[in-house]
C-alpha cells in the first residue's frame, strides 16, 4: 500500500467531506506497526485488539488538535505505549495474591496461546522479558524488534537517549541471565 | 572499549522474528471495526448532548418552584415577633386607650385588623369578629360593655 504523507492525511481529516477517508487511510497506514508494538506488551491478541481499537479512537478525538511536532506515527506510538502501560498497571490492581502476579500470568497463557506459534527459543526470550520493568520491555522491544532510533524512542517515552541506552544495556544482560539459568 | 548493545548482538539463537501472529484477515477487518466505533462515537455525543439539554425544561420547573416558594414565603411568612392581634386589643383596652376611640374608630381598627395580612387568623380572632358583628348586628354599644367590665 502505498503510503500517504502526514502532511495529506491532516488536510483531507481538516475537510468534513474527506475526514472519515482520511482517518481510515490513517489507521490502514499504521495499524499493523502499531498492533505489534501493543501485542508484543501484551501479549494476548484480544487485549492488543482492544488497545488499539482504543488508540485509534483516541487518536480521531485529539488528530484535529495535533500540532506537529512529531510525525503522526511517532504519536500513536507514544498514544499506544500509554495504553499499554495502564492496561497493565490496572491489570496488576486486579491481582491480589502476590505469588499469582501478572508475568507469571502472561507466560503461562503464551504456553496455551493459539497466535503465539514461536518456536522453544522465542517463547524463552518472551518469558525473559517478562522478567523486566514494563518500561525496560517497552525499551528493548522498540530496539530490538522495532529496530526505532533512541531518538525516537525519547521522543515516545520521554527519556533522554543515555537513559535509554543504559536501560537497553540492563535489558539484554538480565535476558542474558535468565537465559543461562535455564 | 565499552561494549554497544545492538540489537543484534543478542545470545546465540536469538532473532528479531515476530512469534505472534494474528486471526485471518484481522487487518482487513479492522479499519472497518474502528469507523463503526466511530459512528457510536459520535452517535453517543449527540445522545449525550441530547441529555445535557434535557434537564433543561426539569431546571425550569424547579426555578419555577422555588421561585413560587419563595415568593409564597415572603407575602405569607408571619414573623413571630409581630403582635398578634389580641396583644394589640389587650392593650388598647388596659392602657384605656379604648374610652378614647369612638364606635367608628373601633370599626375602623377592627376592618384594618381583619384585612391586615401581618395579623395571625388565630381561633380568637375568629372568635372576636364574631362577637364584633354581633354587637354590631344587635346596635350595642361598645363602650357600655367595657363599663359594665
Amino acid at each position: 500500500m502505498e503510503e500517504i504523507s502526514d502532511r495529506e492525511i491532516l488536510d483531507r481529516f481538516a475537510n468534513v467531506k474527506t475526514r472519515n477517508d482520511a482517518f481510515n487511510v490513517l489507521v490502514r497506514q499504521y495499524q499493523q506497526r502499531l498492533y505489534w508494538h501493543i501485542r508484543k506488551m501484551v501479549l494476548d491478541h484480544d487485549d492488543a485488539d482492544d488497545i488499539l481499537q482504543n488508540t485509534f479512537i483516541k487518536a480521531f478525538k485529539a488528530l484535529d488538535n495535533f500540532r506537529e511536532d512529531s510525525k503522526i506515527y511517532t504519536w500513536l506510538y507514544k498514544i499506544s505505549t500509554n495504553e499499554c502501560i495502564t492496561f497493565l498497571n490496572n491489570k496488576k490492581k486486579r491481582f491480589f495474591v502476590p505469588m499469582v502476579d501478572v508475568e507469571y500470568q502472561l507466560s503461562q497463557n503464551l504456553e496455551t496461546d493459539a497466535y503465539f506459534n514461536g518456536d522453544r527459543i522465542q517463547m524463552k526470550l518472551q518469558q525473559a522479558l517478562l522478567t523486566l520493568p514494563d518500561k525496560q520491555r517497552l525499551v528493548f522491544n522498540m530496539k530490538y524488534f522495532d529496530d526505532l532510533k533512541y531518538e525516537e524512542i525519547s521522543e515516545i517515552l520521554g527519556t533522554s537517549v543515555g537513559a535509554l541506552k543504559a536501560s537497553y544495556h540492563h535489558a539484554v544482560k538480565k535476558i542474558e541471565e535468565f537465559i543461562k539459568q535455564i | 572499549m565499552k561494549q554497544d548493545y545492538t540489537p543484534d548482538n543478542l545470545p546465540e539463537g536469538m532473532n528479531r522474528e515476530n512469534p505472534f501472529r494474528v486471526p485471518e484477515g484481522y487487518f482487513d477487518r479492522f479499519p472497518i471495526k474502528i469507523a463503526e466505533r466511530i459512528v457510536e462515537e459520535n452517535q453517543s455525543k449527540v445522545i449525550r448532548f441530547a441529555a445535557l439539554l434535557k434537564p433543561a425544561p426539569l431546571l425550569a420547573i424547579a426555578a419555577t418552584i422555588v421561585t413560587i416558594a419563595v415568593v409564597s414565603y415572603k407575602i405569607f411568612y408571619k414573623p413571630t415577633d409581630v403582635f398578634e392581634q389580641d396583644e394589640i386589643s389587650n392593650y388598647v383596652y388596659q392602657e384605656g386607650i379604648i374610652d378614647e376611640l369612638s364606635d367608628e374608630e373601633i370599626l375602623d381598627y377592627s376592618d384594618f385588623a381583619n384585612a391586615d395580612s401581618t395579623f395571625h387568623k388565630s381561633k380568637s380572632d375568629t372568635e372576636t369578629t364574631h362577637i364584633q358583628n354581633y354587637l354590631l348586628d344587635e346596635d350595642v354599644d361598645i363602650n357600655d360593655i367595657i363599663n359594665e367590665m
